[in-house]
C-alpha cells in the first residue's frame, strides 16, 4: 500500500542541549502542529481539509483548538501509540478514499510538550503529483522519522528543517516549572472572556486582515468594516506575511510590570520583550517576544510571528501569536 | 469659585472620608460662604479602582460629602475621567441646568491586594490585544517611550529631567505623595520597569480626591472677589490601541482636545503663564508640550532641557508635581490639575506660586491617549 500527499513540512524547536532539541517553554502539541502546518505555506484559496489525523500524544482537550484553527467543521482522529501512529494515521487517510482532502499532523516525542512536528497534506490529486510515501508499519520513531524522509524526498518547506543548534535563553529547570503550570491557576488576571478571545480568532491566530477593494487598504485586526471607507467599504479577507513584520517599538517588561496573568511566566523565566511589529504602513501588531533573550529583538529588526502559549485562564491555556527573532 | 483637596498618598482614609475632606475644603474655601443646600448637581469622577463599588458610585459616595438628593453622575474615561467631569459639570451650569454644581474625583488604589492591584492598572488600556501580549500601561509606554528615544536619543535625558524637576516642585506642595528630590542620574539608574523607562519614570498609585464648585460667570462675584472663569474647553479620543494608530509618538486625542480648547477660548499659547499636563509616564509630559503646541515633534526634549519647564522658568510646567510626584488617584488627578489652577490664578500657591499667573492650561489623558480633555482658565 502507499499513498500519495500534496505537500509536507516539518517544525522543529529553534534550540538543543547537547544535541537533543528542546521546546521552547510555551511550546505545547497544539502550537508545534500548528508550526508544521504553517510551514506548508499553503496558499489562502487552499481546500479546507474536511479530516484531521492527530498523531502522537496529543490530548483530545486540545480539539476544539486544532478546529478553530482549521475555522471550519473536520472529523478529528487521533491516532496514539508508541511507534506506529503515524503510519496509521496515513493507512487511515488512504482509506479514507478519493476526492477527500486530509491533514496528518504528527507530534513527538510523547510527554514533552511536543518538540518535532510534521504535517502532511493529502488531496484529491494527490496521487498525480506527488512523492510517495510508503509506511513500514511497526517501524520506530514516528515524527522524527517522517522528518527525515521528507528531507530526503525535498518535498518540505525550508522551515525547521535544519538541526537545531542554538542554546536556549532560559534557564532549562525554570522552563519546565512554566510549561507545567496546571491551567486552573491564576485567579486575578484581566478577565477576557473566552468568547471575546475566541471573537478575534482568525485575527489573532492566523493574521487575517481585510483588503477593501474600494480604497485598496488594509484592516487590522479584522473589525467587519474598512477603517478607512466605513460602511461604503468593500472587504475581502487576505493573510498578513507571517514571517515579514519590522519592529517599530519595542519594550522589555520588568518583574513587576508584567498583568496579573503572566505572573507564572515571569515567575519561571523573568522579563520578556513585547515589540510593535509593522507588516505593512498601518497594519501593526504588538505581539510577545518569544524564543530570544529579553532585549534581543530591537527596532528595526525583522520579525516572524508564531502561534504560543499566552497565559492559563478559565481551566485552559490561551493562545496568541508571539514574534520570533528570523534572520535578516 | 471653591475648590479642595486632600493629600495625596497611601492613606488611612476610604474613599467616602476622602471625598467628604476634598468637598468640605471646597465649600470652606468659598469667599462669602455658600449653603449646601443651593447644589443642584454633582458629577464624580472614578474609576471604581478596585471594583468594591462600580455601579451607582456617585450616589454612594457622594451621600455625606454632598448630601442626599441631589442628581450625581460618574464620569469615568479612565486617567480622564477628571478632565470629562469639568467639562459635565461646566456644560451643565452653561445650559442653566444648574445654579451651583459640584465636580469632584477620587480614587482610593493602596487598599487592594498587588495582583488585583495590576489587575486594575491595566483594566483601561485594550485588554484585547495589548493586554494579551503581556502589556500594562507602563509597556505600553514603553513602546511609546522606545519610538521616541529611536527618533530623539537626547529624550532619555529629557525624561529624567522631567521627573527631577516634577519631584523638585513636589516638595513645595504639601499634598504630595512624594516630598523627596531625586537628580537625573538617579532616574536614570534605577531598575527598569518597562525598558526605555525605569521606576522613576512612573508616577505612584495613590489615594486622593479634589473636588471643584461651579456657578454661572456672571453669579461668580456674588460668593468671592477672585473668581476663576473656565474660558475654552476641548476634548477629543482616538484608538484605543496603540497598535491601530499611524503614529506612536504623537496622542491625537491631545492634538484634538487642544486645538478645540484654544479655539474655545479665542487665546493664543503665548498668553499660557503654566500648564497643569499629564505626566502619568515622563515621557508623556514631552509627549503633551508636542501636541498641545508647545513644542514641534521631537521639540520637547530641548525645551525641557533648557529648564523653560521648571518652576522659575518661563513656561512653568507641573508646579504642583504633577501627577508624577504629587499622585495619580485616577479619577482624582483631572480634578486636581484643576484644584492647582485654582489656587496659582488666585495667587494663593503658596511657595510654589507661579508669578503673576493670568492664564492657565490644564490637560488630561485617558490611558495610552485614547481620550483627552483640555480646558483653559483665567482669572476674574
Amino acid at each position: 500500500m502507499s499513498v500519495g500527499f500534496e505537500c509536507g513540512a516539518v517544525y522543529r524547536p529553534r534550540f538543543a542541549m547537547a544535541g537533543r532539541p528542546v521546546p521552547s517553554p510555551d511550546e505545547d502539541e497544539f502550537t508545534v502542529a500548528v508550526g508544521a502546518w504553517e510551514a506548508l505555506a499553503l496558499p489562502p484559496g487552499a481546500p479546507r481539509p474536511t479530516h484531521l489525523h492527530l498523531a502522537g500524544e496529543i490530548p483530545p482537550s486540545l480539539d476544539w483548538a486544532f478546529l478553530a484553527y482549521l475555522g471550519g467543521p473536520a472529523d478529528v482522529h487521533h491516532h496514539r501509540g508508541d511507534s506506529a501512529e503515524l503510519d496509521e494515521a496515513i493507512a487511515a487517510v488512504s482509506a479514507t478514499g478519493e476526492g477527500v482532502t486530509s491533514l496528518v499532523l504528527a507530534v513527538e516525542p510523547a510527554g514533552t510538550g511536543g518538540a518535532v512536528a510534521v504535517a502532511l497534506r493529502f488531496g484529491p490529486n494527490s496521487e498525480r503529483r506527488s512523492p510517495r510515501w510508503t509506511p513500514r508499519p511497526g517501524s520506530v520513531g514516528g515524527a522524527e522519522r517522517v522528518a527525515a524522509a521528507l528531507v530526503e524526498f525535498g518535498a518540505v518547506a525550508a522551515t525547521g528543517t535544519a538541526a537545531p543548534r542554538e542554546e536556549p535563553p532560559w534557564p532549562l529547570e525554570r522552563a519546565h516549572q512554566f510549561s507545567t503550570v496546571p491551567p486552573s491557576q491564576v485567579a486575578e488576571g484581566a478577565y477576557v472572556p473566552r468568547a471575546r478571545y475566541l471573537e478575534n480568532l482568525p485575527s489573532r491566530w492566523r493574521l487575517e486582515a481585510d483588503r477593501c477593494g474600494r480604497c485598496g487598504r488594509v484592516t487590522f485586526p479584522r473589525r467587519g468594516r474598512c477603517r478607512y471607507c466605513g460602511p461604503a467599504g468593500q472587504l475581502s479577507p487576505e493573510i498578513l506575511p507571517r514571517d515579514g513584520a519590522i519592529v517599530v517599538a519595542a519594550t522589555v517588561i520588568g518583574k513587576g510590570g508584567q498583568p496579573t496573568e503572566f505572573d507564572p511566566q515571569v515567575d519561571a523565566l523573568g522579563s520578556y520583550g513585547v515589540v510593535l511589529a509593522e507588516f505593512a504602513p498601518g497594519v501593526r501588531l504588538t505581539l510577545q517576544v518569544t524564543d530570544s533573550a529579553p532585549g534581543g529583538v530591537r527596532i528595526g529588526d525583522r520579525v516572524g510571528t508564531r502561534l504560543r502559549r499566552l497565559y492559563p485562564m478559565e481551566g485552559e491555556w490561551r493562545y496568541g501569536r508571539k514574534a520570533v527573532p528570523i534572520s535578516p | 469659585m471653591g475648590a479642595g483637596h486632600t493629600r495625596f498618598g497611601a492613606l488611612e482614609d476610604g474613599p467616602r472620608a476622602l471625598l467628604r475632606g476634598a468637598v468640605d475644603g471646597a465649600f470652606a474655601s468659598v469667599d462669602k460662604g455658600v449653603e449646601r443646600g443651593a447644589l443642584r448637581e454633582a458629577f464624580l469622577a472614578t474609576l471604581g479602582f478596585g471594583g468594591w463599588q462600580i455601579g451607582n458610585s456617585s450616589a454612594v459616595l457622594l451621600e455625606e460629602a454632598a448630601g442626599v438628593g441631589v442628581p450625581t453622575t460618574r464620569v469615568e474615561n479612565a486617567c480622564a475621567s477628571g478632565g470629562y467631569a469639568l467639562r459635565a459639570g461646566v456644560r451643565a451650569v452653561e445650559r442653566g441646568d444648574a445654579e451651583l454644581v459640584l465636580v469632584a474625583g477620587v480614587e482610593k488604589m493602596t487598599d487592594v491586594t498587588n495582583a488585583r492591584r495590576r489587575y486594575w492598572l491595566g483594566v483601561s488600556g485594550d485588554t484585547e490585544w495589548e493586554r494579551l501580549a503581556g502589556l500594562t500601561f507602563a509597556g505600553v509606554y514603553g513602546l511609546i517611550a522606545s519610538d521616541y528615544l529611536h527618533r530623539h536619543p537626547r529624550g532619555a535625558d529629557a525624561m529624567a529631567e522631567v521627573a527631577s524637576k516634577n519631584h523638585e516642585n513636589g516638595t513645595r506642595n504639601p499634598n504630595a505623595h512624594f516630598q523627596k528630590r531625586i537628580s537625573r542620574e538617579e532616574v536614570l539608574r534605577a531598575p527598569r520597569v518597562a525598558d526605555p523607562l525605569g521606576l522613576y519614570d512612573c508616577c505612584p498609585v495613590s489615594d486622593g480626591a479634589a473636588a471643584l464648585l461651579l456657578v454661572p460667570a456672571d453669579r461668580a462675584r456674588q460668593y468671592t472677589d477672585t473668581p476663576v472663569y473656565v474660558d475654552g474647553l476641548g476634548a477629543g479620543s482616538d484608538r484605543l490601541a496603540v497598535q491601530e494608530r499611524p503614529d506612536l509618538t504623537t496622542f491625537e486625542a491631545t492634538r484634538r482636545a487642544g486645538a478645540q480648547a484654544f479655539h474655545d477660548a479665542g487665546v493664543d499659547r503665548e498668553r499660557i503663564d503654566f500648564l497643569e499636563v499629564h505626566d502619568c509616564f515622563t515621557i508623556a509630559e514631552l509627549l503633551a508640550l508636542e501636541d498641545l503646541g508647545f513644542a514641534e515633534p521631537g521639540g520637547a526634549v530641548d525645551l525641557t532641557l533648557s529648564g523653560a519647564t521648571r518652576a522659575s522658568g518661563r513656561l512653568p510646567v507641573n508646579p504642583d508635581g504633577g501627577l508624577k510626584s504629587k499622585g495619580h488617584p485616577i479619577g482624582a488627578s483631572g480634578v486636581s490639575q484643576v484644584y492647582e489652577v485654582f489656587l496659582q490664578l488666585r495667587g494663593a500657591a503658596g511657595a510654589r506660586q507661579v508669578p503673576a499667573a493670568e492664564v492657565a492650561l490644564a490637560h488630561n489623558v485617558g490611558g495610552a491617549g485614547a481620550t483627552a480633555a483640555v480646558s483653559i482658565f483665567s482669572r476674574g
